[in-house]
């Protein structure tokens, strides 16, 4: 389980930053992917599947952007995509899908893309650096 | 007066005899012993009474009966005694007739003075007679036919009964042996002495402790007994293991049951044959599901090892990545190995994404073998993607000096699943550089009529005719082919991806002078 502590949420809300979600079940893939974030001045928010992901939307500022995986316990990834797409405060949050077969993936709708694992971290930076704000870069 | 009475007498006793002779259906001839005629009661011929009278009686018969004629009244002339003959000659109207005559000598005082013939036309008597015979030998001739008929057919039976491979008994109303045949004896181990006594009972005496089931053999064979009007089939089982098939069917006589014909078949051979091939069919059976088994085991191992190697080669592959990212940030002063630990992370970097793709390339022959090979499909241009992996093979191309020639005539464009053809045409042009020695790679992208073809041709090592269509098959025949890395499956995973869209993949080779696949892929698809 992910340990969002009160402090962190309230720091959040204070700062008014957007942090982006990583929704994954593998703890390796999980903690690079936030370790890799942290260094690159993002705040990442992570959770092990979707049921948590959709728990921790209710909480914090709305995230600058998600990375979903798709294959996970509990909540895959396409049934988060399919409740966070009904909702209208988090409609509009840019999904990335992240998966180890791109062609699990056979409706892009809800996607604002799709990339392959293992991620290139060039790509993916790129990505998120349209979306989400960096401490370094303020 | 004596006289008179008895010329009176004579004369009233010829006037009775001419009436008697007038009236008579014969022909009355008196002949005197010269032979002339003296008397005739009716015409004969076309003569008249008086034309004939006084004439020679031969004048009258054919030349050929004159003999006949004149031996008999020559008998009654001399020897006083009657003589008769039958010949054949004409009637009045010139048909072929018979006719007998009788002749009787008229004795006077001792002295044949004359001959009385009496003529009968016997033609249809005669005729009668030829028929009854006639009658007679065809009736002889057919009982004749018919008996050898019968003995042929009683041979033919006989032969029949001794050839057939089946004993075969009958047996009457009173359950007595009316025939059976050798084979019979041997079958069931009785001697003739057996049969020629066998009166109820006493066969089935002789040959019931053989059965396996004597018990059940008794009832079975009085409960067909019990039944006279229908068939029986059933099988018999011995002691020594051999089988009997044991057939019976009433023998009928103009529709009534009169006996019995049992058939006994020795089927233990054909049985054991059977049961051996049922045992054969069921080994063979059994060894094909251990195969298939094996097999399902195999490619389930497949798919979990691969699944489970790829899992944490993503994660290192993308640590990886990272530590390129932030050790390019690095300067010598920094740290003065920044130069070495770049190109060691760079060729641990290559080495990861090769068992990336070698896992990759597993989970796919799994996931084919399984008919879990799903594409995505969406509108797209070819060209774009052979431009894009010219692209990314840039670097694998330098390195071996290579260049890649891309031909095109503008875009061509159909609904086809991306990443899969991004996974063919890297496939093709990895193995076009590979082997392409050195030399430079001609890619063609083109449409023509309703395809999209895209040829990949080098000038390398070429392939050996017997391999052309190993190289696509999976992992089994490709490891025995020789300069080719990892596990060959590319060429298979491609082919599979390219039927799955319906297209087609072949390849034209010479050794040593180059090799050219060609892929064609169906444009009009939605």
């Amino acid at each position: 389980m992910n340990e969002l502590s009160s402090e962190d949420v309230k720091y959040l809300h204070s700062k008014h930053i957007h942090p982006i979600m990583v929704i994954e079940d593998d703890d390796d893939i999980r903690e690079l992917m936030k370790a890799m974030l942290e260094a690159e001045g993002y705040y990442p928010i992570t959770a092990t599947n979707g049921k948590e992901g959709l728990a921790l939307l209710s909480q914090i500022p709305k995230p600058c952007m998600i990375l979903l995986d798709m294959m996970m316990p509990v909540m895959d990834g396409w049934t988060f995509s399919e409740e966070a797409k009904k909702n209208s405060l988090y409609k509009s949050i840019p999904l990335l899908a992240v998966t180890a077969f791109a062609d699990q993936i056979t409706s892009k709708e809800n996607f604002y893309g799709v990339l392959k694992k293992p991620i290139r971290i060039d790509i993916l930076l790129d990505i998120v650096r349209h979306h989400c704000p960096s401490e370094k870069l303020q | 007066m004596m006289q008179t009475e008895t010329s009176r007498t004579l004369r009233e006793t010829e006037s009775k005899w001419r009436q008697l002779a007038e009236t008579a259906p014969d022909i009355i001839i008196s002949i005197g012993p010269d032979g002339r005629i003296l008397f005739i009661n009716r015409t004969i011929a076309a003569f008249s009474k008086d034309e004939v009278i006084g004439r020679l009686a031969t004048d009258f018969v054919q030349p050929d009966h004159i003999p006949t004629m004149l031996n008999a009244l020559d008998k009654v002339f001399t020897k006083a005694i009657p003589a008769e003959y039958e010949i054949l000659s004409h009637d009045s109207k010139k048909q072929p007739a018979w006719y007998s005559t009788k002749i009787a000598p008229v004795i006077i005082n001792g002295k044949v003075i004359s001959a009385t013939l009496i003529t009968r036309d016997i033609t249809e008597r005669k005729l009668m007679q030829e028929e009854l015979e006639q009658a007679r030998d065809s009736l002889e001739i057919k009982i004749q036919e018919r008996t050898a008929e019968l003995q042929s057919w009683l041979s033919k039976l006989e032969a029949t009964l001794e050839a057939t491979a089946d004993g075969i008994l009958v047996i009457d109303l009173q359950r007595r042996a009316m025939t059976y045949n050798q084979k019979l004896l041997q079958m069931w181990n009785v001697k003739d002495e057996d049969m020629v006594n066998y009166v109820s009972g006493t066969l089935i005496a002789a040959i019931k402790d053989q059965l396996k089931d004597t018990e059940d053999f008794l009832i079975k064979t009085e409960k067909i007994y019990a039944h006279p009007n229908e068939k029986s089939a059933d099988t018999l089982e011995f002691k020594d293991g051999r089988i009997f098939e044991r057939y019976s069917q009433p023998q009928k006589l103009h529709g009534v049951v009169v006996g019995r014909v049992w058939s006994f078949r020795d089927v233990t051979k054909q049985r054991n044959a059977e049961a051996e091939r049922d045992r054969l069919l069921m080994n063979e059976h059994q060894a094909r599901l251990d195969a298939e088994k094996s097999v399902r085991a195999r490619d389930e191992f497949l798919a979990i090892a691969s699944h489970e190697l790829r899992t944490p080669l993503t994660p290192l592959k993308m640590y990886l990545d990272w530590f390129k990212r932030e050790a390019r940030k690095m300067t010598v002063e920094m740290f003065p190995k920044a130069q070495v630990l770049m190109q060691a992370l760079d060729h641990t970097d290559r080495e990861v994404s090769k068992l990336v793709n070698l896992t990759d390339d597993l989970l796919d022959v799994s996931r084919i073998t399984a008919g879990r090979l799903v594409l995505n499909k969406e509108p797209m241009d070819l060209v774009e993607l052979v431009l894009q992996a010219q692209e990314r093979h840039l670097e694998n191309s330098k390195r071996r000096n290579c260049t890649i020639i891309i031909t095109t005539n503008g875009p061509v464009k159909g609904v086809w699943d991306f990443n899969r053809l991004e996974q063919v045409v890297n496939c093709l042009l990895s193995n076009a550089i590979k082997y392409g020695a050195g030399k430079p790679v001609q890619v063609s992208v083109l449409k023509e009529n309703d395809r999209a073809v895209l040829r990949v041709e080098d000038q390398g090592i070429g392939i050996a005719p017997e391999d052309r269509e190993k190289i696509f098959e999976r992992f089994e025949r490709a490891s025995s082919i020789k300069n080719f890395d990892g596990l060959g499956l590319g060429l298979f995973i491609s082919r599979e991806i390219v039927v799955a869209h319906v297209g087609t993949v072949s390849v034209d080779s010479e050794i040593g002078k180059g090799s050219t696949f060609t892929v064609s892929l169906p444009i009009e698809e939605k």
